[in-house]
């Protein structure tokens, strides 16, 4: 990058691919965050969820439905997925250990993986809506409608969800598992309910995440889903496990850092981007292994 | 009961006994039977033999860490890849070299040598990176652990990809010599179980399997957890990378790709499948996942009506065997087929005198702890 395009524009539209970047990020990791604080599960099949709300995108557009359905039940999808999944796959598993639990979601990923290929094969293109590429003049900047939108959607759904957590009796339950489940149950809060309602969430989530990533990247794989949540993965561990807050915020960190590095590595070094980005996820890990937001905890 | 503690090595090495002897059977099969052309009908080609001996590695590789420490990890496909890269670029042609790799240094370019010292120098280079990486990632815990391991393979897959004027990026390398013979792979199989289960029985294995059952009570007692995870997160990345040299010296072509997280799964399901905790189980499950594959290949390419719509090819055909296997170890066997003893460990117990207490500890361990 020259000297000349680090200007005002050129910031402000940095900023803004950082927001964007981040709104996914923040989504997915608020999604695996929260099964990992009620039941410890590392839900590497959470990616696939991801590519399920792309897939039925795909799908409605094919069948000619109207965009103001699509979205609604893009985002249910990968819900009614979320659940299913924890019905077949991890409520025999509830209770076992974070290894058992993580080769269980590990292998729900790549059986879905390997479902989307043999009926679903080859790259889906998904028919955009022309104002996706539209963009916006704000004074002497040019930014792009769709950003704008996904951050604005992304800190409002924050705003929701807080709100859920905070003032409903199911979120306050929620909030309590997170924090012990066995006393939550003592209290008299159903078991189901709970994980069920987090599922649920944490599929929603991941239903807004693709309605963003797929309206950007413009066709759905079957194996789309795996650098987003290795992603999320990251920026939950960044944030500080655990913490849902601290999902957030490692979103955010993460999609920032991707940025800045993609504006600032000369172009030799552009494809080793992710692997700087990582390298220093792994150096904030070093100073604070408990996480940005984290409390610290564990043995090493 | 009470046995010098220094015969725990050859005592271990006499109880893996029984899975080399397996592995020397299969070993038989294979220069035998398999190889020859003639006999009519072959369930196991001797390609598949050799690739059996060289996941044997792979998977026994994987077990000293996670095992032992119960930390699954997914980032050992990146040791295994780099040391892939490195015997593939220490073994190619000097002819080949210049159009293939031309971002090699000089000497590398004008210089190539034989398997056996690619595979050692390949473990040698995984030796010091697997020490840099292990000094940081295993200051964590738990999830955080898993996850910083899994991003060394996500650093390593965009490496490979991106570092083109040395690894081609994604076309990957080619030109390999496929000089990994039976031989070497069932050499290198044999010599993976026999280090895994003398160090499984080692103190710091003994003390890493303590911490894996309650990493707390372990450190009270004296255990340093975190320098024996450093010790077997180093002796287990380089057994994987022995056997990801010789992987790449037997597909003489390798990509990016090859190392990422198919290969991860393929590699976890395996040691699951068999039980992680011991070597036996480590090696059962890449016997049961090879049969299971191999049966299952001629499969793949047939196609499949289900009334409401076809499916042209069943590909990957073998992932779903491969998921439902996992879901049903873990659902009904969790400690995977073996269970938590060695082979032998069985054995011996089933000889044992009725009576005895199946669950007291043997003499020889008692005597062994520190």
């Amino acid at each position: 990058m020259t000297v000349i395009a680090v200007t005002g524009p050129y910031l402000v539209q940095q900023a803004i691919n950082a927001l964007s970047l981040g709104s996914t990020y923040a989504l997915l990791a608020l999604g695996l965050a929260m099964l990992f604080s009620i039941m410890g599960l590392i839900n590497f099949a959470h990616g696939e969820l991801l590519v399920i709300g792309g897939y039925a995108m795909w799908a409605l557009l094919e069948h000619g439905v109207p965009w103001p359905a699509v979205i609604p039940l893009t985002l249910l999808a990968p819900a009614l997925a979320a659940i299913a999944m924890e019905r077949i796959a991890f409520r025999p598993l509830r209770g076992a250990s974070l290894v058992t639990l993580l080769i269980a979601s590990f292998a729900v990923s790549l059986l879905l993986q390997t479902v989307f290929q043999i009926f679903a094969g080859t790259d889906k293109g998904i028919e955009l809506p022309s104002w996706v590429d539209d963009v916006v003049d704000i004074g002497p900047y040019t930014i792009s409608v769709l950003k704008i939108v996904m951050t604005g959607v992304t800190l409002l759904t924050l705003l929701l969800l807080t709100l859920f957590l905070k003032r409903t009796l199911l979120g306050i339950a929620m909030r309590a598992a997170a924090e012990d489940f066995e006393v939550t149950r003592l209290m008299g809060v159903r078991a189901n309910a709970v994980v069920i309602a987090a599922f649920f969430l944490s599929g929603l989530l991941a239903g807004l995440a693709s309605l963003f990533y797929f309206t950007q990247s413009g066709s759905v794989g079957p194996f789309d889903g795996t650098e987003p949540v290795v992603k999320a993965f990251i920026a939950v561990v960044i944030g500080g496990l655990g913490s849902l807050t601290g999902a957030v915020v490692g979103g955010f960190a993460l999609g920032i850092t991707e940025v800045v590095f993609d504006a600032a590595l000369p172009a030799g070094a552009q494809p080793f981007g992710t692997a700087f980005a990582l390298l220093v996820v792994i150096a904030i890990l070093l100073l604070r292994p408990q996480g940005l937001v984290g409390r610290p905890v564990g043995l090493t | 009961m009470i046995r010098p503690w220094r015969y725990w090595a050859v005592e271990s090495a006499a109880g893996s006994a029984l899975v080399a002897g397996g592995l020397a059977l299969v070993f038989l099969y294979g220069v035998l039977w398999a190889g020859g052309t003639t006999r009519h009908t072959v369930l196991f080609s001797k390609d598949t033999i050799v690739y059996f001996f060289i996941d044997v590695v792979l998977v026994v590789g994987l077990q000293i860490f996670s095992g032992n420490s119960g930390i699954l990890s997914f980032g050992h496909t990146a040791f295994i890849g780099t040391a892939a890269y490195a015997a593939s670029l220490l073994t190619i042609d000097t002819v080949l070299k210049p159009y293939v790799s031309p971002g090699l240094p000089h000497y590398l370019e004008t210089h190539s040598v034989g398997l056996l010292p690619a595979t050692l120098l390949a473990v040698g280079l995984v030796g010091v990176l697997a020490l840099a990486t292990g000094l940081v990632v295993l200051r964590l815990d738990g999830a955080s652990a898993v996850i910083a391991i899994l991003s060394l393979l996500l650093i390593a897959n965009v490496v490979f990809g991106a570092w083109t004027s040395v690894t081609r990026g994604a076309g990957g390398l080619y030109g390999m010599p496929e000089s990994t013979t039976i031989g070497w792979a069932f050499g290198a199989a044999v010599l993976a179980v026999l280090v895994a289960r003398v160090f499984k029985d080692s103190r710091t294995g003994l003390q890493l399997q303590g911490s894996r059952e309650d990493a707390f009570s372990a450190a009270a007692v004296g255990v340093h957890v975190r320098a024996a995870r450093l010790r077997a997160w180093l002796l287990s990345a380089m057994v994987s990378g022995a056997g990801g040299a010789l992987f790449a010296l037997k597909l003489g072509a390798i990509t990016p790709s090859t190392f990422y997280l198919q290969e991860t799964f393929t590699i976890v399901v395996m040691l699951v499948i068999g039980g992680m905790t011991t070597v036996s189980g480590a090696v059962a499950g890449v016997a049961v996942v090879t049969f299971v594959r191999e049966v299952l290949k001629p499969y793949e390419s047939r196609s499949l009506d289900l009334g409401v719509m076809h499916v042209d090819r069943l590909t990957n055909l073998t992932n779903l065997a491969l998921v439902a296997l996992i879901l049903a170890v873990l659902f009904f066997r969790r400690e995977g087929l073996v269970g938590r003893r060695e082979l032998d460990e069985s054995l011996r117990r089933l000889r044992r005198a009725p009576g005895q207490s199946p669950h007291a500890l043997s003499g020889r361990r008692r005597k062994r702890a520190p």
